[in-house]
């Protein structure tokens, strides 16, 4: 059986120019992929992949081009000399392509690990924003409380004494006399402005909106029902050890959930596959006690010391903003936080919600100096 | 100073004594005629070998429900079954009787003797370019997926 060459020699020539092309196009598409995203570790492998996709084609074609042209053009010791070169450049674009694919999954765990970190500090801004809102909200509210009850604590003495000696005045004198007309609108005023002094000690009310009557204790559980799947996932040993009697006061059931979580994360993420926290609530005198404690690998007192310093981190693109948060959430809430910690043990923290924790009185406010 | 100059002359003695009085290099290894077209094969080996590679990854990534891994898939196939079909066709050039191609009507109309499956895998792998073209559409299309998913933000 004879077959002609004539068809693989046009193939050859067509297929080889359509090569280039091609192969021009797709460097051209990865680097406007590349272009529009830098950052991209996908679109890095694609560039580099099409890069030596094209040198590849580029070589091997212009070889084959030049091999036809060179031996149809009556040159064909020419293409003998150059053959085994165009060949060497076609082994080492194989060997590049190769070497460029062997680190897709490389460039595919960086691309994945970036997308997830994406995702989660678009969470945790959104989070750490409402947080914030919320924290500016309360601050608000204290502020307007105490300025209203200042001023209230700083008129209503004189204010009483005006009202009380000018109805006194009132009754004494005669009623004939033409200063009675004017002592009545003393009076009247007096008693507007102990109006207004009421209204202003009404204002300290308006906290009960962010703080509502809580157990301490179901904060806790809820808090732990939340994190589990984190706590399972991590294989930690969790121990509980609630109040029996309910820790009943005036708190921010949301804010102290989002600072017991964060403060439970970080012992979840300092602490080692298999080990274990300890999670206490207790009363202490006037106080209510909340004691978290883990196994983990504890911190050097020079970062204990700055742990509550707004945007310190130790984490990888942490913030440094959690604790400080978390600070701020417990003192809004009139507590204390505390950290004690040792290298190689583990950490502590404990968070006493005092007197306050209880009820709060009017007098708990204090005016604003 | 004193040092450097005293290394300096040593280095250059050194060079002058090998350059006049050379001595065989006994552990250079030299390389014979048939290394190039192996060096040649196993880069269509590990070309082939990556290339299945970047498909199992595709598919154990579950990556093949986007479309444009897919096509990239689809060109990963196609350009090992290219090296595959050129692995062969080398081998088969290698093997081929001189006397199979005749040149007598000048290189533009070569006929080849198919006298056997060796001589068949040659012709076949002269078309090569039928594999390589659409292996490389594929992968164009593939990256203009990719593109439009990169405008749609699909992906992140």
């Amino acid at each position: 059986m004879i077959w002609s060459m004539t068809p693989a020699l046009v193939v050859d020539i067509l297929g080889s120019s359509l090569a280039i092309v091609l192969a021009g196009l797709c460097y051209a598409t990865a680097g406007r992929l590349l272009r529009e995203e830098p950052d991209n570790a996908l679109w890095c492998f694609l560039f580099w992949f099409s890069a030596a996709l094209a040198i590849f084609a580029l070589s091997r074609s212009v070889g084959h081009i030049l091999k036809h042209v060179l031996i149809l053009s009556g040159y064909p010791q020419t293409w003998k000399t150059l053959a085994p070169y165009s060949g060497a450049i076609n082994t080492l674009t194989f060997i590049l392509i190769a070497s460029v694919t062997i680190f897709f999954q490389q460039f595919q765990a960086i691309y994945t690990r970036m997308s997830a970190n994406h995702a989660e500090m678009q969470t945790f801004s959104r989070d750490l924003l409402n947080l914030n809102r919320d924290l500016e909200t309360m601050v608000m509210e204290r502020t307007m409380a105490e300025m209203a009850l200042g001023v209230a604590d700083g008129i209503r003495n004189p204010i009483c004494v005006i009202g009380g000696f000018s109805r006194l005045l009132l009754k004494r004198l005669d009623p004939e006399d033409p200063t009675r007309e004017w002592l009545t609108t003393i009076a009247a005023e007096t008693k507007r402005m102990e109006e207004m002094v009421a209204k202003f000690e009404s204002l300290a009310e308006k906290r009960e909106y962010f703080f509502a009557q809580e157990d301490l204790n179901k904060v806790v559980q809820s808090t732990l029902t939340t994190l589990a799947p984190e706590f399972a996932h991590k294989e930690i040993d969790l121990q509980t050890y609630l109040s029996p009697e309910p820790l009943l006061g005036k708190i921010n059931g949301h804010l102290l959930r989002v600072a017991l979580s964060h403060v439970l994360r970080n012992a979840i993420e300092a602490t080692p596959r298999g080990g274990g926290i300890t999670l206490t609530t207790r009363k202490e005198g006037e106080q209510a006690r909340l004691e978290i404690e883990d196994t983990g690998r504890g911190m050097p007192p020079e970062v204990v010391e700055q742990i509550f310093t707004p945007f310190y981190t130790t984490k990888i693109g942490g913030t440094g903003l959690g604790l400080v948060f978390v600070r701020q959430i417990v003192e809004e809430h009139r507590g204390d936080i505390q950290i004690e910690s040792h290298v190689g043990q583990g950490t502590r923290v404990y968070i006493d919600l005092p007197q306050r924790f209880a009820p709060r009185q009017e007098s708990d406010f204090r005016p604003l100096k | 100073m004193r040092r450097d100059a005293a290394q300096w002359r040593w280095w250059l003695g050194a060079t002058v004594a090998l350059t006049f009085w050379p001595q065989a290099a006994t552990a250079i290894q030299t390389h014979g005629h048939p290394e190039g077209l192996y060096a040649h094969q196993l880069g269509h080996f590990f070309f082939l070998a990556t290339m299945v590679y970047l498909c199992w990854q595709f598919w154990r990534q579950n990556l093949l429900r986007r479309r444009s891994f897919h096509r990239i898939y689809w060109a990963c196939l196609l350009f090992a079954a290219w090296n595959l079909l050129t692995f062969l066709g080398h081998m088969a050039e290698e093997r081929l009787d001189a006397a199979a191609i005749d040149s007598t009507a000048g290189h533009l109309f070569r006929q080849l003797h198919i006298t056997d499956l060796n001589a068949l895998i040659f012709y076949l792998a002269k078309l090569d370019h039928i594999i390589l073209i659409p292996a490389l559409w594929f992968f164009y299309l593939g990256l203009r997926a990719f593109r439009t998913e990169q405008r749609e933000g699909i992906g992140r």
